[in-house]
């Protein structure tokens, strides 16, 4: 089962994600905040990453930074899940490193269909 | 490489200007058929129109795929679909999807993020790069690089990671432009080095110095970046 890494500092988004993930058979690692999720990564490893953008103490970009950074995640997929639908917050995304984003509010079917995707694509098939 | 598939000329050729200033290599083809054929065994990247799958048999996406693992395809549509039709192609094996009316910066964006990915799958496949006159030896699990000289010895060059980097990607798409955008993509993920969009013409002089009589082999393509283009006679 892929552990997917979820960092939002809204706790109804951070209970809809992992909602979702349960449903969609991923094993979700919950973090409230862009440090918070760092720690958890470091500690107990993940396979993808779904990441709030405006978050304390670490927000969405300073993280993907965080991770990309290190050797042991830098292949890491990562969707940023975010309000910010400004065209500039999503090329800023995707310069940044995140493969995919997505804007809330988020349909379920939606967002487990993207996920799959970075998952076929970068981690092929779950061992 | 690029291609555009089965848009009609209004969307195909705004989105070709865009992708070839920004240093892609483009090939228009109307037809599905016509282009998987072309495709098979080579990578890249196809921006492919949804309205040439409404028309064909299910499982036609999923299909293509299986026959073109090393093609990233992203259906591509001018009308508004439904949420549940984008989920039904992200399913059926579409890697992305956007609209015609996509901001252009936007889309620049998302396919340079599917390059980064795929490049790093590109040079895996060949740990050893040779040029096509034979005359320059790039081999990824040594580090090394090697260039032949005039009596037929080989003579080892000492490049930095960045420059050993860009040669490889010149090497492997040579003769066709290599956009700076597109060099500067290639090292999200790190070598260590910092490289910045103004430090990419001075990495590729460095490299020409270092390469002697095969720098002129390195060619810039004004407003675009570099290609490699065999110069020097062995």
């Amino acid at each position: 089962m892929r552990k997917v890494l979820v960092a939002d500092d809204d706790p109804m988004f951070r209970e809809m994600i992992s909602l979702s993930l349960a449903e969609a058979g991923y094993d979700a690692l919950v973090a409230e905040d862009g440090q918070a999720a760092w720690e958890l990564l470091a500690a107990q490893g993940a396979d993808m990453a779904v990441l709030d953008l405006n978050m304390p103490r670490l927000d969405g970009v300073g993280l993907i930074g965080r991770i990309r950074a290190d050797i042991r995640f830098k292949e890491m997929p990562i969707m940023l899940l975010t309000i910010r639908d400004l065209v500039a917050d999503q090329i800023l995304g995707y310069e940044r490193g995140a493969d995919d984003y997505l804007t809330k509010p988020f349909e379920h079917g939606m967002f487990v269909a993207r996920l799959a995707v970075l998952e076929r694509r970068i981690l092929g098939p779950d061992a | 490489m690029l291609w555009i598939v089965g848009l009609d000329a209004c969307d195909s050729k705004p989105l070709k200007r865009t992708l070839e200033r920004d240093g892609w290599t483009v090939e228009l083809c109307e037809e599905l058929s016509v282009w998987a054929n072309e495709a098979v065994g080579k990578e890249g990247l196809v921006l492919l129109d949804c309205a040439c799958l409404a028309a064909l048999k299910p499982r036609t996406l999923s299909a293509l795929k299986a026959r073109l693992p090393g093609t990233i395809i992203v259906v591509v549509s001018s009308a508004n679909l439904l949420n549940s039709e984008v989920i039904e192609l992200l399913e059926s094996g579409a890697d992305d999807y956007f609209s015609t009316a996509i901001d252009h910066r936007l889309m620049l964006a998302k396919l340079h993020a599917h390059l980064r990915r795929m490049l790093p799958t590109m040079a895996r496949k060949r740990d050893v790069v040779l040029s096509s006159d034979g005359g320059v030896r790039l081999d990824r699990a040594c580090r090394a690089v090697s260039t032949r000289a005039p009596g037929g010895s080989w003579e080892r060059l000492n490049l930095t990671p960045t420059e050993f980097h860009i040669l490889g990607l010149l090497l492997e798409r040579a003769g066709a432009a290599l956009g700076r955008n597109l060099i500067l993509e290639s090292f999200k993920g790190g070598l260590g080095e910092r490289v910045l969009p103004g430090t990419v013409d001075k990495h590729v002089e460095a490299l020409r110095r270092k390469m002697g009589r095969y720098g002129a082999s390195i060619r810039t393509v004004y407003g675009v970046g570099y290609v490699w283009r065999d110069e020097v006679k062995t």
